[in-house]
């Protein structure tokens, strides 16, 4: 199959909140992931895919299937096992986006018995899922508000732990799986579950542009593009190797930055002041404005890069009952937040 | 492998360590649940507990096992290279001496939950699956945890855990603080990070080790049994599970504070994380705010049924009746008891238990909603038997008749113990047509319910539609739980209207309330066949929507231009009542002169009654549920 040619992620027009979300996502994968909402036809799911071409390249443990990273501490038994036979060798390879599609069952996610194998040889072996693929990777599923229950109750078990324990038809395994879910909705069609939606990092609201001359330049694009998608990917090759050097860049740099007192502390009084549950929020927090920082090319970060993104972390936490809309009133935000931090 | 968060760096929650390690430290105790809403750590403390459990393992059951895996069926590889039936490394029999835990438990089946409990409580497991019979040894400790906003557990299942203790965000600006510290120091070098509080989490993983040991030489002073029998007929706990566990959690208590005897303190402790699950508040006046005689109602039937399904089960436990729980065995200390148990003590006791009671609150954040986490306890989803290959596979069958829906993990299975004895050609295994096995699914899905509400002058005209408009909210509030799907359409003037497509966004249907126009006459036949063309859909063999029709059924327009307006009502609603669609019809009207025409329409229906002046708001979604449960 021929590769199918991605449209460049530089030259979609607008969407920033999108865009940064994704970006910082890529410079501290840590955060945990993006649900974008918004109605169709606003490059959801464009910007995602295309998001694959900027990613980093990731040093991995050769040959192994559920992309077991080189150096972690938790790997799959394939690759303890490589590790002490000492038959275990570096790769390099890309950063993907790996597609969870809606129809998909649990065994083909989760990860089953090969049955071929059992049938020719009489033996049980695993046969890695969706779930092993993302290992390291990016998850993306698309009206992730339409997957089944049960499917979600399999994400749900994989995110917490960031292991997937298999126990299926005669097969325990337990492989890593730390992925960034990637998440697209339009709420017309339904909610998704809370505990889901808390699992997510950040949230983007995505809207139709709305003004003239921007409608009509995402169209001239996006008709070049389909006309001649090489010669449209050459022309934003500059742009896209720049953002590339941006993330490699700044991806050092956010392992570099620790937070000092003053930004744990807003990052604490944002979510004790807009009343949210848990502590999930606190954390995405710190860790969303470290990456902001570092994207910023800083090698410090501020509580001013705590408020700038509470306005992708804390949206879809303020709900406390179905019937509120979770927006956040960004303007009252950091007003409060003027006083409350002195930041400006 | 990567070491775990360390037990000694979860900040705060004192309760809550305490009732996992008193868990861990008693050989009696076989469950523990650990409830609390989303981040507040949850999983943390649970996952944590490896630091602690000594040479006891961490075994997994993650929500994806398929049924012959945690249970036990046959094993492919030794059957297929010995002939003979041979049992699988199941997780049960991996769990043997080991901790189990189940993260998400209010997700799992809850047969397989059941049935978990009960390898737990008994200690060994039964296999009778695939031909094989066996039963072997487990003694586990069962970790549970669940967050109440997803749906609860039913209150039969709760009671069957030992110990149940409830994780909460920390509400002060520094504890936060410190446990994002701690989480951000574990991330960036987890190692070294648990080699930190490693030296903590040894000792305590050795206290817990000798307290094990000697919790079964530990007692309880005949005398204070009464005292606990006291509690929890006062806390109105059912059975004598409850009674058990805080005797065994006292025991384990004072083995941990080196004691053999346990005293007044342990017991209270014990009663903190033994009972509050347990505890039914029905009669307490003191205790806010009352359930109304409804969700009496609801619980009772709910338990009849589980009640069943105990029978069914063989469960040890017989006499939980009434009776017994108001003269249990132990209740006058024999006079060699040696410290006899003061009367006041025991108000101290009961204030206590009160404390608790306050903690309890902090996980119910929904506002309306029941208390956590037996909220939505009345099976949140109904649940049916797939046909159509989505769902699901919860087990596998003989095929009845063709085979569309292939098990073929099972089928293997199925044929290895013949393998010997078949030609095989190239292949490993061959499969014979008696062989095959079919897939068995479930789909758990919410109803689809729609709201059919009278808008005429009548209604808008007396205020009844603020009542009207709030009964609707509160059932939207447990459709929002359930992932009901709703439709709304309103019949007035001359014609009724679909306002909300069925859909299942709560949001959306909650904005469409606020904006229901009213006034004009009653065509009540138009809302009638609007509303089934709506549902006629959502009609399968599987499930049945649901129509709440919410007016006093005073109808004023015919559909067929000169029809008595009544008479056709009632002729329509005959003619609807067989067609797949439940009913229920929510009366509106009020003052001393009636007409009673919606109980009629509701007859006509067949479908079920209630009456909105009877109805709290604040409850109406139970009883619509327990209607629709009827219907």
């Amino acid at each position: 199959m021929k590769k199918r040619s991605v449209y460049p992620f530089a030259a979609i027009v607008g969407q920033e909140n999108m865009k940064e979300a994704l970006i910082l996502n890529t410079i501290y994968p840590l955060i945990g992931g993006v649900l974008i909402r918004g109605e169709k036809g606003t490059a959801k799911s464009t910007a995602v895919r295309a998001l694959a071409d900027l990613l980093p390249e990731r040093s991995v443990v050769a040959g192994c299937a559920c992309g077991c990273d080189w150096g972690a501490s938790d790997l799959c038994p394939e690759c303890i096992e490589r590790r002490a036979s000492g038959e275990a060798s570096e790769a390099k390879a890309p950063m993907r986006v790996v597609e969870l599609p809606l129809s998909s069952t649990e065994d083909r996610i989760a990860g089953t018995l090969d049955i071929e194998h059992a049938i020719k040889t009489g033996r049980k072996k695993f046969e890695p899922g969706v779930l092993a693929k993302a290992n390291g990777n990016i998850l993306y599923v698309d009206e992730i508000n339409l997957l089944d229950d049960h499917i979600v109750d399999l994400l749900l078990d994989a995110a917490a732990m960031g292991v997937n324990f298999i126990e299926r038809e005669g097969i325990s395994y337990s492989h890593p799986s730390r992925f960034i879910l990637v998440g697209t909705m339009n709420p017309e069609e339904g909610d998704l579950r809370p505990q889901l939606l808390d699992r997510f990092g950040l949230m983007a609201d995505v809207a139709s542009e709305r003004d003239e001359k921007r409608r009509m330049e995402i169209i001239e694009r996006r008709m070049e593009f389909e006309k001649d998608p090489d010669g449209f990917r050459e022309d934003y090759a500059a742009e896209q190797q720049r953002l590339r050097a941006d993330i490699t860049e700044a991806r050092s740099l956010a392992s570099e930055i620790s937070p000092g007192p003053d930004v744990i502390r807003a990052a604490v009084r944002i979510p004790l002041h807009l009343g949210t549950d848990g502590h999930r929020a606190d954390l995405t927090l710190i860790k969303a404005a470290v990456a902001y920082a570092a994207l910023c090319k800083r090698a410090e970060v501020l509580p001013e890069d705590v408020v700038h993104v509470s306005g992708l972390v804390m949206p879809h936490r303020m709900r406390r009952n179905p019937f509120q809309d979770s927006t956040l009133k960004t303007e009252e935000l950091d007003k409060w937040a003027k006083t409350a931090f002195g930041t400006g | 492998m990567r070491p775990a968060f360390p037990f000694s760096a979860v900040v705060g929650n004192d309760l809550a360590k305490k009732g996992i390690v008193c868990a861990l430290s008693s050989p009696d105790i076989t469950s523990a649940l650990v409830c609390g809403p989303k981040g507040s750590g949850k999983s943390v403390l649970a996952r944590s507990i490896s630091a602690i459990s000594g040479d006891r393992r961490l075994i997994t059951l993650p929500l994806s096992a398929t049924e012959d895996q945690i249970f036990g069926g046959i094993d492919l590889e030794k059957t297929m290279r010995d002939g003979t039936k041979a049992l699988s490394d199941s997780v049960l029999v991996r769990s043997d001496g080991n901790i189990l835990l189940a993260e998400n438990a209010n997700l799992l089946p809850e047969a397989v939950l059941h049935q978990v409990l009960n390898a737990a409580g008994t200690g060994f497991n039964t296999v009778e699956r695939e031909g094989v019979s066996e039963t072997h040894d487990c003694r586990f400790l069962l970790v549970a945890t669940m967050d109440a906003e997803e749906g609860g557990l039913s209150e039969h299942i709760l009671d069957r855990f030992d110990v149940c203790v409830f994780m909460s965000a920390m509400e002060d600006e520094s504890l936060r603080a410190e446990v994002v510290s701690r989480r951000l120091a574990f991330e960036a070098d987890p190692e070294g990070f648990a080699s930190r509080y490693g030296e903590r989490d040894s000792r305590l993983a050795a206290e817990i080790a000798r307290a094990r040991s000697a919790a079964r030489f530990t007692r309880v002073p005949p005398g204070y049994c009464g005292a606990i029998s006291e509690v929890c007929n006062d806390l109105n706990v059912a059975g004598h599970r409850g009674d058990i566990s805080v005797m065994n959690a006292a025991c384990a208590i004072a083995a941990l504070d080196g004691r053999d005897v346990a005293n007044l303190e342990d017991l209270k402790a014990a009663a903190s994380i033994c009972l509050e699950h347990r505890r039914n508040d029905q009669d307490r006046s003191d205790q806010p705010p009352p359930p109304p005689p409804r969700e009496q109602e609801r619980e009772e039937r709910d338990d009849d049924r589980e009640d069943d399904r105990e029978d069914d089960k063989g469960d040890d436990m017989g006499g939980e009746g009434d009776a017994d729980r108001s003269d249990p065995p132990e209740d006058s200390p024999p006079p060699d008891a040696p410290p006899p148990p003061p009367p006041p003590d025991d108000g101290e006791l009961r204030e206590e238990v009160f404390s608790v009671g306050e903690s309890f609150k902090i996980i119910d954040y929904m506002p309306g909603a029941d208390k956590a986490p037996r909220a939505c306890k009345s099976g949140r989803r109904s649940k049916a038997d797939s046909e159509d290959r989505s769902g699901r596979c919860i087990g596998f069958r003989i095929p009845r008749g063709k085979v569309r829906d292939i098990a073929l993990c099972a089928s293997i299975r199925a044929a290895s113990p013949y393998q010997l004895a078949r030609d095989h050609g190239e292949m490993a295994v061959v499969l014979e047509p008696d062989d095959l096995r079919e897939k068995v699914r479930e789909k758990r899905q919410g109803s689809s319910i729609l709201f059919l509400v009278d808008g005429s002058g009548s209604i808008g005209a007396q205020k009844r539609m603020v009542a009207v408009k709030g009964a609707i909210l509160s059932m939207l509030k447990d459709a929002y739980q359930k992932r009901d799907e709703i439709g709304m359409a309103v019949f007035r003037m001359d014609k009724a209207e679909e306002i909300l497509p069925i859909t299942r966004s709560v949001l959306k249907a909650y904005k469409v309330l606020a904006e229901i126009p009213t006034g004009g006459r009653t065509p009540l036949i138009h809302g009638l066949i609007k509303g089934h063309e709506m549902l006629r859909e959502k009609i399968t063999r599987e499930s049945a929507p649901v129509m709440v029709v919410i007016s006093d059924g005073k109808c004023n327009v015919p559909y067929t231009p000169g029809a008595k307006p009544i008479d056709e009502m009632l002729s329509t609603a005959r003619s609807m009542s067989g067609s797949g669609v439940r009913f229920i019809v929510i009366d509106t009207e009020t003052g001393s002169l009636r007409f009673g025409l919606a109980l009629e329409l509701c007859r006509a229906l067949n479908g079920t009654y209630l009456c909105l002046e009877d109805l709290n708001a604040e409850y109406i979604e139970s009883s619509v549920r327990a209607a629709m449960r009827d219907a």
